[in-house]
């Protein structure tokens, strides 16, 4: 039922060709017929309730939303008015937001229906969603392996038909990578073009919300309902007025085929599917070369250093005192404290913590901390100089393809260096997606384009014209 | 090159409010260790004269009009507080 492109599915809503009802029946019974897959944390109760009510609206001629009666599914960590937002990890176990996210204010008002909250690594910190507090999600194609993460269940609720398209977060990949691995489009969009007002901060200088669609017409499509400027979030820039894309003429485009994400570490498989595009590409007339860029060999290192940094300092407001989890038999104010963070936060938000607490402690600020945001600088220069010459750049999303659930998970380091060739668009803050280009088995396998800062609407006619080229679906 | 030992990992539970038993030190100084040498590479960079970036926007002094807003209501944000009075939230003792 969701296998249509966003805006015909609007349109039969207002043409009274389906209803609203039937689509939230649809993705309801969706969710619960592939339950195993863990991909939901918590359901919305009141979604048949908002359906019916776009329904009537329709019936009794009313003006309806751009998204009127779509069902869609949000990362646990958007705040939900009155609906459980946990940012699946313990310490916000009970945790009922008073208000909600901007995002999920605006697609509510465009008629949206959020028909529940989606699994991910607890506090989005991971590349798989094993580090989930609620479990960990499975990915469709092969339930032995991830789906990758952190945004692993809003991935596995479009891979899986539960809904049309699904909100995630992206910090260092977490919306790309699981696009990657369940052979979905995962868009993150120029760093502040999207909102992130009550949602769960994780890095608050990389943090980017974003969608997860089928198409990258859809991505489009959302994008112009959920971007633009917020007085609530003073990072947020003015946006396009209009994402809708038309598939770019590929001729003369200066592509990059980044030599860094080609070279050594890459599966064959995935490497020979990126060239098969390059050859595509190059037979419908664009320019595509190899561009050398050697500091994103240090990329991943300065990630491990800025992100951790802001995750502890974000990260120091669950107290046990004001909301969340509460370890009612500290004796104390300081045991509030250690009792509630102890059993609240699991091992990898307590290691990111440490680190982040200790590249910013005295004495280790400059040599960490400092020097990281420094090579950020020169990080930022190099892409700069390299959009002076290319349109796009191009490489795999992921070295590899869905790992085997337990693969990764006894040695952080590991799964770590899963993040190595999405970072950077988070440090440099320029746009980048995740489109599927062919499947090794049953294993999709993503091409990631990155775009200049701001540039986003060329970006998505770019990867729209190449998801065309590639005919994934 | 830098490296964690026992009463570092001690110190950082501390300093971070975590309590971690002697049982689960090691492994993650281990943790903390590897990463550290993975971080370690920056050292190499020659980063003379090199401003630092903090974020990608190139904002500054954003502002917007200074008028009150409705937004949640106090006694919504008390009651997540798990102890709280009418008009405060309360905890326990600080001496």
């Amino acid at each position: 039922m969701f296998n249509k492109d966003l805006s015909e599915l609007v349109k039969d809503v207002k043409d009274q060709k389906i209803t609203a009802t039937q689509l939230v029946e649809e993705s309801l019974a969706q969710i619960e017929k592939q339950k195993d897959l863990n991909a939901v944390i918590t359901i919305n109760n009141q979604a048949l309730d908002q359906a019916k009510k776009i329904d009537q609206d329709i019936a009794s001629g009313k003006e309806v939303g751009r998204l009127a009666g779509i069902p869609y599914i949000a990362k646990d960590n958007y705040l939900s008015e009155g609906l459980l937002t946990t940012a699946a990890s313990n310490i916000l176990g009970n945790f009922i937001p008073p208000y909600s996210a901007t995002v999920i204010k605006k697609l509510q008002d465009e008629g949206a229906i959020l028909v529940a909250k989606a699994n991910l690594d607890s506090f989005a910190h991971g590349s798989s969603t094993e580090n989930s507090d609620f479990g960990p999600s499975l990915n469709p194609h092969d339930k032995t392996r991830v789906p990758g993460g952190s945004s692993g269940g809003s991935a596995v609720a479009v891979a899986a038909g539960m809904t049309p398209f699904s909100l995630g977060s992206d910090t260092g990949g977490s919306i790309r990578l699981p696009a990657s691995f369940t052979g979905t489009v995962g868009y993150k969009p120029t760093y502040g073009l999207v909102s992130r007002y009550g949602v769960v901060a994780m890095a608050s200088s990389t943090d980017v919300m974003g969608p997860i669609t089928n198409t990258v017409a859809d991505s489009a499509y959302v994008m112009d309902v959920i971007a633009g400027q917020d007085p609530k979030d003073s990072t947020t820039i003015e946006s396009e007025k209009d994402f809708q894309i038309k598939a770019q003429e590929l001729k003369g485009q200066k592509i990059g085929l980044v030599k860094q994400y080609v070279s050594k570490g890459v599966d064959k498989p995935v490497k020979e599917a990126v060239f098969d595009v390059v050859d595509k590409l190059k037979a419908a007339g664009a320019l595509v070369e190899e561009v050398d860029l050697p500091i994103l060999d240090l990329a991943l290192a300065v990630y491990y250093i800025v992100m951790p940094a802001e995750v502890s300092s974000n990260l120091s407001r669950y107290d046990g005192i004001r909301y969340g989890f509460s370890d009612e038999q500290a004796k104390d104010l300081e045991g509030t404290y250690y009792q509630s963070r102890t059993q609240g936060f699991n091992d990898e938000v307590k290691r990111r913590i440490m680190l982040g607490t200790y590249v910013l402690s005295s004495g280790y600020y400059d040599a960490y901390y400092k020097r990281a945001q420094q090579v950020r600088s020169k990080l930022i220069q190099s892409f700069e100089d390299t959009f002076g010459s290319y349109d796009i750049l191009i490489g795999p999303t992921s070295p590899t393809t869905a790992f085997k659930l337990g693969q990764n998970t006894k040695d952080p380091l590991k799964m770590y260096l899963t993040d190595i060739m999405t970072v950077a668009a988070n440090l440099v803050g320029n746009p980048a997606i995740s489109i599927p280009i062919a499947k090794e088995g049953k294993l999709p396998i993503g091409l990631q384009l990155m775009g200049k800062q701001t540039a986003d609407r060329q970006l998505l006619n770019v990867a729209a014209a190449v998801e065309g080229l590639v005919e994934y679906r | 090159m830098a490296k964690f030992k026992a009463d570092d990992v001690k110190r950082l539970a501390n300093l971070s409010r975590i309590q971690i038993s002697d049982d689960q030190i090691s492994k993650y100084m281990d943790d903390l260790n590897a990463v550290l040498s993975y971080i370690d590479q920056l050292k190499e960079v020659d980063v003379d004269g090199v401003d630092p970036t903090s974020q990608v926007t190139g904002l500054e002094n954003v502002k917007r009009a200074d008028k009150p807003k409705k937004h949640v209501t106090k006694k919504k944000l008390l009651d997540l507080a798990p102890m709280h009075d009418d008009d405060y939230i309360k905890t326990p003792r600080v001496l």
